[in-house]
């Protein structure tokens, strides 16, 4: 107190100066023996503080002076008063928070502190008192991060798969996809839609095509797609969305398109906790794709989830909301085998069926091996790495030979160490070492010459 | 009496005619080779190039004669330089008479034998660079891109488009995304022209930011040698270049063989 009274003192004496005549007396000095003064008489500390300019000199005459008039536009104090913002705030009804006195008494003597406390944030601020809960902001490749966010990059091919099961079902979703197209006199290479790549409810399609995609082998060697359901063609070639036509979902397009309400509407239903069935018009539009012309390009609903599914050979339908956490992987492979010697030396066919491989397993094939690549068996030779012999200790332990009370299996080498622990003079020898200063452990030539124990 | 048979014009004699002519070459198998959208890596198409271009037999020795080639090149001048006897400042007068003096016989004072004179066989500055035969360079140039294309590592983009923005951190998520960076050995990009923005990203600009140059290199079609092409992990290089690089060094190809005519 003594220093705010001292400075009080010079305060009073300032305040009676003029300040055009005597001494002259900074803004700062002037500021800060506002403030004890203002810190000694606690009544006032509720006001916003009149620290700027214009409190102490009179700017009314050149406001005057600049805009050239008697009455200048703005308010009476554009520094003093609470600006323009918090004044709209206030005529809104918004309660700006009022810091407390007991708030104030305790706050460090910092100006940014009253400065925090005066400034109104909004009617929930409530300062933090720990960083838990907060936005971090600095740390180790946060920038990096922020870019990331703020420009993604989305390449064709999706994550590279590593699961031997999910590469086969890959391959044999591409096969009928294209097998589909090609039956369909559709286009072989559409721009794949790179979002139906990372659907988790795809599931339930590729359990549908394991079961009932087959294919058939002709005397030459030409693979034909043969499906146990009509519409399921159709549902096949809608479930691949042309790029450019998901992003703009015209409406201006004819015949089988619904309108956009409609597919919502649709959208809502499937993606709901209860899998619909396809809507008897999407099954139609689905169906009539068949017939569609070449020239028509297969434009369709977005169908992110299943269609009808056959309920009594599925228990599972029931648990849809997390399919692929709840469904073993090889319940997707496909039943029959034929589709492996379908061949592939057409070079549409392989092209198309390539990229469609390459982009769901995110697995590049080399140029040169895909001149080898004749049928889907040697395509999946190049997928699919064949697992990696077991190690002798794995296998070991796996056996009946790790439980035999004679035998015990070690990962590293057996050293006369180890067997001095067992025993229990490994800790004595080791004092002893010490004690003549002489390493525990060594080469031969260190030990042969320590004296034993 | 019987008409004479008209010879057929390959007989005739014509002064004009040559002796030798020549057919096409033996056909040779092509390779197939993907070529892909840069930067998402979307296959667009297969094409198809012909063997003695992209499927060579790995010739060591001619890679290696072809990189050092390129390096006596690339060396320049050797600078280290100095004075012989006739490029000494001084006089050419003999120092001491032939005979008489008991001594040895000496001419000027800028004989290498005395000090202060030239040096005898010194450095002087030269050419470092050597000579190659144009052909066996063109086919090393081919085997390097063979060898690329056996190991999976030639990857043929359709056409580099200058990228959105200089940032190098751009480059590396592109480059991240394909694996194509540090972790994946590097790779070489081969453009046809300078792109400002790929070329800042990726190789930094003096007193700017450093690039992305720990995740590989681009550079212009122009400016690459046998040895870019063998240095990172793998080359990208757009197609038009690839055309272009294998077109300009097929000089050892015959592109029709002389065949005898045979009547």
């Amino acid at each position: 107190m003594a220093p705010a009274s001292r400075i009080g003192a010079i305060a009073s004496r300032a305040s009676l100066h003029n300040t055009s005549r005597s001494s002259f007396i900074c803004l700062k000095c002037r500021f800060l023996s506002y403030r004890a003064a203002q810190k000694s008489n606690s009544s006032t500390n509720h006001l916003p503080s009149r620290r700027h300019a214009s409190s102490f000199i009179n700017t009314e005459k050149w406001r005057k002076k600049i805009w050239g008039s008697e009455n200048p536009p703005g308010q009476e104090d554009p520094y003093g008063a609470p600006g323009a913002l918090d004044q709209r705030r206030r005529e809104r009804g918004v309660e700006d928070p009022e810091p407390s006195a007991k708030e104030i008494e305790t706050s460090v003597e910092d100006p940014d502190d009253v400065e925090e406390d005066i400034t109104p944030r909004g009617p929930h601020y409530k300062r933090a008192t720990t960083w838990e809960g907060l936005e971090r902001v600095g740390y180790r490749n946060w920038g990096k991060e922020q870019f990331d966010e703020e420009y993604p990059f989305e390449g064709f091919m999706g994550p590279k798969l590593e699961s031997r099961e999910k590469i086969i079902t890959a391959v044999h979703r591409a096969l009928v996809e294209v097998f589909a197209l090609k039956q369909a006199d559709l286009p072989l290479v559409l721009d794949y839609n790179a979002g139906d790549v990372f659907l988790d409810d795809v599931d339930d399609f590729l359990l549908r095509l394991a079961k009932e995609a087959r294919f058939e082998i002709d005397a030459t060697g030409e693979g034909r797609l043969v499906l146990e359901d009509e519409e399921l063609q159709g549902f096949i070639v809608g479930s691949i969305t042309p790029r450019e036509e998901a992003e703009e979902e015209d409406e201006d397009s004819e015949g089988n398109m619904q309108c956009e309400e409609e597919r919502e509407e649709d959208r809502e239903l499937i993606e709901g906790e209860n899998p619909g069935q396809l809507t008897k018009k999407e099954a139609e539009d689905a169906g009539h794709l068949d017939a569609s012309s070449p020239a028509i390009k297969p434009q369709v609903v977005k169908i992110e989830s299943p269609a009808e599914l056959e309920t009594s050979d599925q228990p599972v339908t029931d648990e849809i909301p997390n399919p692929s956490s709840i469904r073993n992987h090889f319940l997707l492979l496909p039943v029959d085998n034929n589709w492996r010697n379908v061949s592939l030396k057409d070079q549409e066919v392989k092209f198309a069926v390539l990229k469609r491989v390459m982009q769901l397993t995110g697995i590049r094939i080399p140029d040169p091996e895909i001149a080898n690549i004749t049928n889907s068996k040697l395509l999946l030779s190049h997928l699919v790495k064949k697992p990696k012999p077991k190690k002798l200790a794995e296998n070991l332990l796996a056996n009946e030979v790790a439980g035999l009370p004679n035998v015990q299996i070690w990962e590293r080498r057996y050293t006369p160490i180890h067997r001095e622990k067992e025993i229990g003079r490994w800790k004595v020898i080791e004092q002893e070492l010490e004690k003549r200063g002489l390493p525990a452990t060594g080469d031969r030539i260190g030990r042969s010459e320590a004296p034993k124990v | 009496m019987a008409t004479e048979a008209q010879l057929p014009e390959s007989q005739i004699y014509n002064p004009f005619t040559p002796a030798i002519s020549r057919r096409p070459p033996p056909p040779v198998p092509d390779v197939l080779a993907t070529v892909y959208s840069f930067p998402e890596m979307e296959p667009l198409r297969f094409t198809h190039y012909p063997a003695n271009q992209l499927h060579l037999p790995l010739r060591r020795d001619i890679l290696h004669r072809a990189v050092v080639y390129e390096a006596s090149c690339h060396r320049g001048m050797r600078t280290a330089n100095t004075k012989y006897r006739t490029e000494i400042h001084g006089s050419n007068r003999k120092i001491r008479p032939q005979k008489g003096m008991g001594k040895a016989r000496l001419g000027d004072k800028k004989s290498p034998m005395l000090r202060g004179g030239g040096v005898a066989f010194g450095p002087h500055p030269r050419d470092m660079s050597t000579k190659m035969p144009r052909k066996i360079y063109d086919l090393a140039w081919r085997t390097a891109l063979s060898y690329r294309y056996r190991r999976g590592e030639l990857i043929v983009v359709q056409k580099v488009e200058d990228l959105k923005m200089e940032d190098s951190w751009w480059i590396e998520k592109i480059l991240q995304h394909n694996h194509w960076g540090n972790e994946d050995g590097r790779s070489l990009l081969v453009t046809r022209r300078v792109m400002p923005k790929l070329f800042e990203a990726m190789n930094g600009s003096k007193g700017g930011q450093p690039g992305a140059g720990r995740h590989g290199r681009v550079k212009e079609e122009s400016d690459i040698d046998v040895k870019d092409l063998l240095e990172l992990g793998r080359v990208v290089i757009e197609k038009r270049s690839l055309d272009s690089i294998l077109k300009d060094h097929s000089s050892d190809l015959n592109m029709t063989v002389p065949s005898a005519v045979y009547t």
